[in-house]
């Protein structure tokens, strides 16, 4: 009876010893805060994704000339749209890095697209498009705190999971360091302006 | 001769110990009292308002030109002291007045909470990431509605930007911040009316926060709950520092029976269990539970109990420290980047 019952003691005390111990119950809540944060990034980027017809459709209206930056916009939208993104995303790097680059694709179509209608007045004093714009305007504003945000909880994760002995865990239940935002190709380099 | 002076010497030790026993009592019940003060600030804050003083007494910002002419460093923030700092010296006391007072009011009926930054640049920074670090910094809001919002104008740069806590993001979206900032503030920013435009943009901002009937529910509900706590907490301050007496009474007579440690550690327990239970806050508990362990550790506890019994004890109704709850502090709103920027 009393071996028992000390056997039921140590179990106890032990399997919460060895959870707390070795990061597992950390570790599943520093991945959930990285879900949460990716789902966000994903939400403001979706929002983008659904503005850009909208600003398509108005712009076309004044700007019939702008065939190249128009289809490249379309284009652009289209290639986002195609990347399926859930959170399985966060464990394939090579994913992720393709909808990166998507994005960034899409992210230089839309600021050629707005340079482009700078030559429209009549574009820029339209009431629709300017409330386009300041939505747009927002919506890149969301992005960059949703990714900066990212980019801290992914830190803390991948931080936490590459120390001893939460690596060890990490490596048993199949838990990796997950991707993170690198800077954009082309904006560590200044831009060059040209006066023609 | 001798012996009197021995009397003498224990004489003044005994009012010296006594002395020091009232002193670290009335220390505990004067910090007990400050924590509470400030948690109350909810309900105090309104009555400042009320009275018109709180801008006047809660401008004292630090302005140091060097830090917003400097061009590659970060423009430094003073704290949230005041719902607005101006340090581009752009608007006078009275319109100053005038805003806060739209602002208080704003705050008070729980709609949201208005910060206005009004600098002269943002340096390397871009007026929106300047204003986020602004929202994020004060943390406007209350942290269940996320109603905090920032104005933020930069005016040698001529950029403004307003920013939207989440809560707002729903009812004021960027659509809206931008045609405010188009029609109503930039046309006056452009004649140099400073105070006009914000005004203007306050009053809409309140326009549309009054249409909306969700938020004035919310609000009310809010408001409510804010009054209702700050009773609660004072209410549980009173009675654990009443328990606290009675256990402290109960501690030092059991101390002459079972002994000093074993009654004066469980007087203390009793005393932070009691605080726990009463929701006064743990740490408002633990000094009360720590206090009543010393006060019956140390010899100072039957001092005190004979000093009463003995009809000295001076009747220290202690009068209750006034303090001025701050002002205008953040809730712990959040901020996503909402809002709208503008340039003129």
């Amino acid at each position: 009876m009393n071996l028992i019952k000390k056997a039921v003691l140590t179990m106890t005390l032990s399997s919460t010893l060895i959870f707390t111990g070795c990061g597992y119950n950390t570790l599943q809540a520093k991945d959930e805060a990285v879900i949460a944060s990716w789902s966000e990034v994903q939400n403001q980027y979706q929002r983008r994704t659904d503005l850009v017809p909208n600003l398509v459709n108005v712009v076309k209206g004044y700007a019939k000339h702008e065939q190249t930056v128009l289809t490249e916009v379309t284009a652009a939208r289209a290639n986002v749209a195609g990347i399926k993104v859930d959170k399985e995303v966060l464990e394939d790097p090579e994913l992720f890095q393709k909808y990166q680059q998507a994005q960034a694709q899409m992210s230089g179509a839309l600021s050629r697209l707005l340079a482009v209608s700078e030559n429209y007045p009549d574009l820029k004093a339209n009431e629709q498009f300017r409330d386009l714009q300041v939505q747009l305007e927002g919506t890149e504003n969301r992005i960059g705190v949703a990714r900066t945000r990212y980019i801290s909880t992914v830190q803390d994760y991948n931080t936490y999971v590459r120390q001893f002995p939460q690596v060890m865990t990490a490596k048993v239940i199949g838990m990796k360091a997950k991707p993170n935002f690198q800077a954009e190709s082309g904006a560590d380099k200044a831009p060059t302006v040209k006066f023609e | 001769m001798s012996d009197f002076t021995q009397l003498l010497v224990r004489q003044v030790t005994v009012m010296v110990r006594l002395v020091l026993a009232f002193i670290l009592f009335f220390s505990l019940q004067l910090s007990v009292q400050a924590e509470s003060n400030t948690t109350a600030g909810a309900v105090q804050n309104a009555h400042l308002a009320d009275q018109g003083q709180a801008s006047t007494s809660a401008d004292t910002v630090s302005t140091d030109p060097a830090d917003t002419t400097a061009s590659d460093s970060l423009v430094t923030l003073s704290n949230l002291n005041s719902p607005i700092i101006d340090q581009a010296n752009i608007l006078s006391p009275a319109e100053k007045q005038q805003l806060n007072q739209q602002i208080l009011q704003l705050y008070q009926q729980g709609k949201a909470q208005v910060g206005i930054v009004i600098v002269r640049s943002t340096g390397p920074e871009s007026i929106f990431d300047f204003a986020m670090r602004v929202g994020e910094q004060w943390k406007l809001g209350s942290s269940k509605t996320d109603n905090g919002l920032v104005i933020a104008v930069a005016v040698d740069d001529r950029r403004m930007h307003i920013a939207t806590g989440y809560g707002l993001e729903g009812v004021l979206p960027d659509i809206v911040i931008g045609q405010i900032i188009r029609n109503q503030v930039t046309p006056e920013f452009k004649q140099g009316q400073y105070a006009l435009g914000i005004q203007q943009a306050l009053n809409e901002i309140e326009q549309t926060l009054n249409l909306d009937p969700q938020i004035a529910q919310q609000a009310a509900a809010d408001l409510q709950q804010r009054q209702q706590q700050a009773v609660n907490e004072q209410n549980a301050k009173d009675k654990i520092m009443s328990t606290g007496l009675v256990i402290f009474f109960i501690g030092t007579f059991a101390s002459m029976a079972v002994g000093k440690k074993v009654s004066a550690a469980t007087s203390g327990v009793t005393g932070f269990a009691a605080g726990m239970i009463y929701g006064s806050g743990f740490i408002t508990s633990l000094l009360v539970g720590f206090g009543l362990f010393f006060l019956i550790v140390t010899p100072l506890a039957q001092l005190i109990l004979q000093a009463v019994l003995s009809g000295r004890g001076g009747g220290g109704g202690g009068g209750r420290g006034g303090g001025s709850g701050g002002g205008y502090g953040g809730g712990g709103g959040r901020f996503g980047g909402g809002g709208a920027s503008g340039s003129w």
